[in-house]
């Protein structure tokens, strides 16, 4: 009898516990915690540089001194002059995919980091990649801080397109909280996915055209290369490109098609990893979980 | 006859544990990279069982009998292979307060505590005084949690869960430590909670206070009900079942058997 009335969730005021419902009431659950999404990441923020002498200055100080190293063997050493403002491109280049690579990683790997509090907590699983990726957002914000300094610093000055900055911050945030959801149940199950998924970001490190503009090789190949497709195809070629647009009015040679490709994968990404995930977690022992370790 | 707070229907909960054999890289080959056999745990073996409102249940069993499990069950953090779970409210688990970070001081916990628990901002200013409070760890609350003993843990863990007054909680074990003291005061809370219609299950080793506490007592044995009724006569059975073992163990010793 009592299976009828979780079908038919009428004449009983009983119901199912935790979060076996709905992808829209999951949404709601999920909406309910946004304060404790929030706390949690900005707490393992601040526990994360706890007793050391510098504290919270190295979340600053951190990318700063990542991009310092690039001035040294880019600027300074090798004196390379491939484009103009070569180090603000660089720098910009380097802290988006760094932000967007350790979000994703994060949250890929935030369910089975966390194999007790899978199997414990009756909150949505969701808020353990969401949470993650928020945290690495927290981050982005003070590695904003620091491009913009270095943009100062090498010229370049508040201009108008800085606004599109904290759109395109959110669009990358929608991205990575997609791929995060898509992803982190497959690493639960299947944990290779750990080893392989670093080798998958050196790749795109590359077909980002991070450490050189990318756009200079591929322009001739067009669209019967396949190389050109895979670099297209990056979700998030298109973001980096837009944000070094922003930041200091890089010139893409042909921004829409790419920005469009990123943005497109941010609306496909991000829903359809929320609804997957919903949708596994009514599942019966979707979740599974090793005993013992 | 008050209305049911907890209703469980062929309940059966099955792990997937992964077994490891032979790792090497040649074995793995040898073997077509079949290294993981998928052992069945059969914890919970279809329980019918129904709770009303108000009423405490105690739950006993020898290690490995689903206690844990059964109430990981009801609190919906996992999902039954078969049957079902019905609740007249989200249940609580104490012990289970997996937002708590270690490096974070105990009044910053309180608050991840409470928001975890679907509070808002300013209800958990409001609370935080009242948890502090019934914790009674004194200067402690201002230190990062991997000081705290595991007593104080449970203290902090135990008055953030009950902070809120929930319609059913859950205790695994959550009286085991703490001091005498706190462990009455703990009585206290879980006897004043269900005088408002509140649900208490507590799975717990210390016969005492599982007479002391409890309207029914449930014996779980291999996942299955052995024995559900009076506390007095359940424990009695339990402790008479554990004696007659221990008998017939120190009769193998001897070399009777």
């Amino acid at each position: 009898m009592a299976a009828e009335l979780t079908e038919t969730g009428t004449s009983s005021n009983l119901f199912p516990p935790g979060a076996a419902t709905s992808a829209r009431f999951y949404a709601r659950r999920i909406w309910g915690l946004r304060h404790f999404i929030a706390a949690t990441a900005r707490g393992r923020l601040t526990a994360r540089n706890q007793g050391m002498i510098l504290g919270s200055v190295w979340l600053l100080l951190e990318p700063f001194l990542f991009v310092m190293v690039y001035y040294v063997i880019f600027e300074i050493i090798l004196g390379v002059g491939a484009i103009e403002n070569f180090f603000l491109f660089l720098t910009v280049g380097r802290l988006v995919f760094a932000s967007h690579q350790s979000a994703v990683l994060g949250a890929a790997q935030s369910l089975s980091d966390n194999p007790a509090l899978v199997r414990d907590t009756s909150m949505p699983k969701a808020v353990l990649p969401i949470g993650s990726t928020i945290g690495t957002f927290y981050q982005w914000g003070l590695d904003l801080i620091i491009m913009l300094l270095v943009a100062m610093a090498t010229g370049v000055f508040p201009r108008l397109s800085w606004l599109l900055i904290a759109p395109l911050s959110l669009g990358i945030l929608a991205l990575n909280m997609g791929i995060g959801l898509l992803l982190s149940p497959m690493v639960a199950v299947y944990g290779d996915l750990k080893r392989a998924l670093p080798v998958v970001f050196r790749l795109t490190f590359y077909t980002t055209g991070i450490m050189f503009p990318l756009e200079a090789y591929i322009e001739d190949l067009e669209h019967a290369n396949l190389v050109w497709v895979a670099v297209m195809a990056n979700p998030i070629y298109g973001f980096v490109k837009a944000m070094q647009w922003a930041v200091f009015g890089y010139d893409l040679g042909k921004p829409g098609l790419a920005i469009a490709v990123s943005i497109g994968w941010m609306f496909l990404l991000f829903p359809l990893g929320f609804f997957l995930f919903a949708r596994r977690e009514r599942r019966v022992g979707a979740f599974r979980y090793k005993v013992g370790g | 006859m008050s209305s049911v707070a907890i209703e469980l229907t062929n309940l059966h909960c099955h792990y997937q544990v992964y077994a490891h054999r032979n790792d090497s890289i040649a074995g793995l080959v040898s073997r077509g990279f079949k290294a993981r056999t998928n052992v069945a745990v059969h914890a919970i073996q279809g329980i019918d069982l129904s709770v009303s409102e108000g009423e405490v249940l105690g739950v006993i069993g020898h290690n490995g009998a689903g206690k844990s499990t059964l109430l990981r069950a009801m609190s919906g953090s996992i999902t039954p292979t078969q049957g079902s779970v019905l609740v007249n409210s989200q249940p609580q688990q104490i012990g289970v307060n997996w937002a708590l970070n270690r490096e974070l001081s105990g009044r910053r916990n309180i608050g991840l505590g409470l928001l975890g628990l679907g509070f808002s901002p300013t209800e958990v200013a409001d609370l935080e005084e009242q948890i502090v409070e019934f914790a009674d760890i004194g200067d402690f609350i201002e230190l990062p949690l991997k000081a705290y003993s595991t007593g104080m843990r449970q203290r902090l863990g135990f008055a953030i869960a009950t902070a809120s007054a929930p319609r059913i909680l859950l205790m695994d074990e959550a009286l085991a430590v703490g001091d005498k003291q706190f462990r009455a005061r703990s009585m206290e809370r879980v006897a004043e909670l269900r005088q408002s219609a509140g649900t208490v299950i507590m799975a717990s080793h210390s016969m005492p206070s599982i007479t002391k506490a409890c309207d029914r007592v449930l014996w779980l044995q291999d996942g299955k009900v052995r024995l559900l009724g009076d506390p007095k006569e359940v424990t009695e059975a339990y402790a008479a079942d554990a004696d007659s073992k221990r008998n017939t163990i120190k009769e193998i010793k001897r070399g009777k058997v």
